[in-house]
């Protein structure tokens, strides 16, 4: 299978404090590659990396090359921006705009790309909220704030958001851990479905759900890719005996 | 042990009414410190009206309608004053919104980090600057610049609009709305970039993460977070302008006329009181000044009860996240 994303020797900073640790790894084409790890071992930075977000926090860097089709990411002549446009993202904490309604926020992105035709508009509101399992119950109230849905709603309007972009390639960063049950199956099923044109990246706490969704886990510790492995050799036969802690709950 | 023990401690009944009476002691103080607020502006009113009374009930509602202020013919008609006023606090925000709003923009989200201090620093002076010097500086530099320069070169490109007919001679409407516009634009500013400031990280991101350009991220993501602290920074800039005495009365050119043209010299009620009051001979003369100032106080008032209506309604519409 193909990869669309290459990672070589991937480090990042906070000003002088070094979060990732020569990185490398693989995303492929047209499935689920899942990052599970402790908290604060550097799993969002990772990701940040790959769309270019990590820059824009102040005093932060990175060194190494992110391939996205062969193509160095960081080279000079990239504009992040495009970038950007290519790898979407839904972050670790609901993010909608407060002061655009629930349309506008899925449309957020579109309109940026000069969408105004406003049939083909909705209908692709319409079907990123269905895929985003939120459809049935924001589908009488588009013209009200974001703002104004639970969390869990807001977390799926993110998703909404990013998929109406039709991006290549998709980050999401712990997108189920404000959702309930019923609504993380209806994400899950949406992974499914959305891998067959998508590459995807997940970041879970939930190891279940890893082994559920991924073809290709990975496990970072402490800033650096412990284990890269198929999802069922990590889970059944970790060759690292970190991983397999980390797995099987001995680990803090 | 001792968690334990502290525990049993708050929660021992004496306690617990003792924090009820500091409760209920802290809603009574602050209660009556707003109530105060309320009376003294009520008494301030109070106190406008009666002072003002002859002319009330001689000019009527004329005060406000009638456009002849001819102190000497013993004619009292505040409409240029609330034109005066009114027009070159319009000019001010005019200009000064946009003007404040780039600068908050730029210290808050372009300038490179070494620049935010000084240039932060000096909008921030020009908030210090006493009022009379404003008005020197408006008689000795703006008001010949205005005269030979800005005022022809307006008339030459915009001369058919009515608002540029004409010939400038230094003092007059436009020069106190430049004024005006240099004294608000640091309420502006500093505000805005306050309010810029507390526009959270993950909406920026959001932004971002979508392939908004920075200036789109800005435009879509912090600029509608802030509105509405944003509109009150404008308020407060609109209520600095409509009050403003010194400067104002040293630069509009003091005479009592509506016009159409920027150019012409008006007066504004708060420059009338100033420079009117110490020689006003009649009972009536005196009282139509304080109907002057209680019209100025009306004035504000409104415009300030409509600024919250836009507030409550632009804010009404987006109930703040609930995460
Ligand atoms: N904005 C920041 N400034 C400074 N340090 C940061 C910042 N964000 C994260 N870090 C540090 O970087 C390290 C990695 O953080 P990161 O957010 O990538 O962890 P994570 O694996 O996503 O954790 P979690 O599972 O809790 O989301 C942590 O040690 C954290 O303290
Ligand atoms: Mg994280």
């Amino acid at each position: 299978m193909k990869n669309r994303v290459e990672v070589h020797d991937l480090s990042a900073w906070f000003d002088e404090q070094q979060v990732l640790f020569d990185i490398n790894v693989a995303i492929e084409d047209k499935c689920v590659t899942a990052i599970i790890g402790p908290s604060g071992c550097g799993k969002s930075t990772f990701i940040r990396c790959v769309n270019r977000l990590h820059e824009t926090v102040p005093g932060a860097r990175m060194s190494g090359r992110v391939l996205l089709d062969k193509d160095d990411i960081y080279a000079q002549v990239v504009d992040p921006v495009a970038i950007r446009k290519r790898i979407g993202m839904v972050f670790q904490r609901p993010n909608p705009f407060p002061t655009m309604s629930i349309f506008d926020n899925v449309a957020a992105g579109l309109k940026l790309n000069g969408f105004r035709r406003s049939a083909e508009l909705q209908e692709i509101v319409q079907r990123s909220l269905e895929q985003a399992a939120l459809w049935d119950q924001v589908k009488d109230r588009l013209g009200e704030a974001g703002a104004s849905l639970s969390g869990g709603q807001q977390q799926r309007l993110c998703i909404a958001r990013a998929l109406a972009v039709e991006p290549e390639i998709l980050l999401m960063d712990e997108p189920c851990s404000a959702l309930d049950p019923a609504a993380t199956q209806r994400v899950e099923d949406l992974l499914v479905e959305l891998q067959n044109n998508y590459a995807i990246v997940i970041v879970t706490h939930n190891m279940q759900q890893a082994a559920r969704v991924s073809k290709y886990t990975g496990f970072f510790l402490n800033g650096g890719l412990i284990e890269f492995d198929d999802t069922s050799r990590i889970f059944t036969n970790p060759q690292d005996k970190r991983t397999e802690d980390y797995i099987t709950g001995r680990f803090g | 042990m001792a968690a334990d023990s502290i525990v049993k401690r708050l929660k021992a009944p004496g306690a617990l009414a003792r924090g009820r009476l500091a409760d209920r002691a802290f809603f009574i103080a602050t209660f009556i410190f707003a109530g105060l607020v309320l009376l003294i502006v009520a008494a301030i009113f109070i106190e406008l009206a009666v002072m003002s009374w002859p002319s009330l009930i001689k000019f009527g509602p004329r005060f406000i309608t009638s456009s002849d202020w001819d102190p000497v013919a013993g004619k009292f008609g505040a409409l240029p004053l609330i034109f005066g006023t009114v027009a070159s606090s319009v000019i001010a925000l005019l200009l000064a919104v946009p003007l404040g709003l780039g600068v908050a923009v730029f210290l808050s989200e372009v300038s490179p980090p070494w620049l935010k201090t000084p240039v932060g620093f000096l909008v921030e002076l020009l908030a210090g600057i006493p009022s009379v010097i404003y008005g020197l500086w408006g008689i000795f530099v703006l008001a010949p610049l205005v005269m030979n320069h800005l005022a022809p070169w307006l008339n030459h490109y915009f001369g058919w609009l009515p608002l540029f007919r004409g010939t400038s001679y230094g003092v007059g409407l436009l020069t106190a709305g430049l004024i005006l516009t240099l004294m608000v634009l640091p309420f502006i500013t500093s505000v805005s970039r306050e309010i810029l400031a507390t526009v959270p990280r993950d909406q920026r991101e959001a932004a971002l993460a979508l392939g908004m350009t920075r200036w789109e991220v800005i435009r879509h993501a912090v600029l509608p977070y802030g509105r509405v602290g944003i509109i009150g920074a404008v308020i407060l800039a609109l209520g600095r302008a409509l009050g403003e005495t010194m400067a104002v009365t040293m630069v509009i050119g003091n005479t009592p006329r509506i016009s159409a043209s920027l150019f012409n010299p008006a007066y504004s009620m708060a420059a009338v009181i100033a420079n009117e009051f110490t020689e006003a001979s009649s009972r009536l003369y005196v009282s139509a000044l304080i109907e002057v100032g209680l019209v100025l106080f009306g004035v504000t008032f409104l415009v300030n009860a409509a600024a919250r209506l836009l507030i409550w309604r632009v804010g009404g519409g987006q109930k703040r996240a609930r995460v």
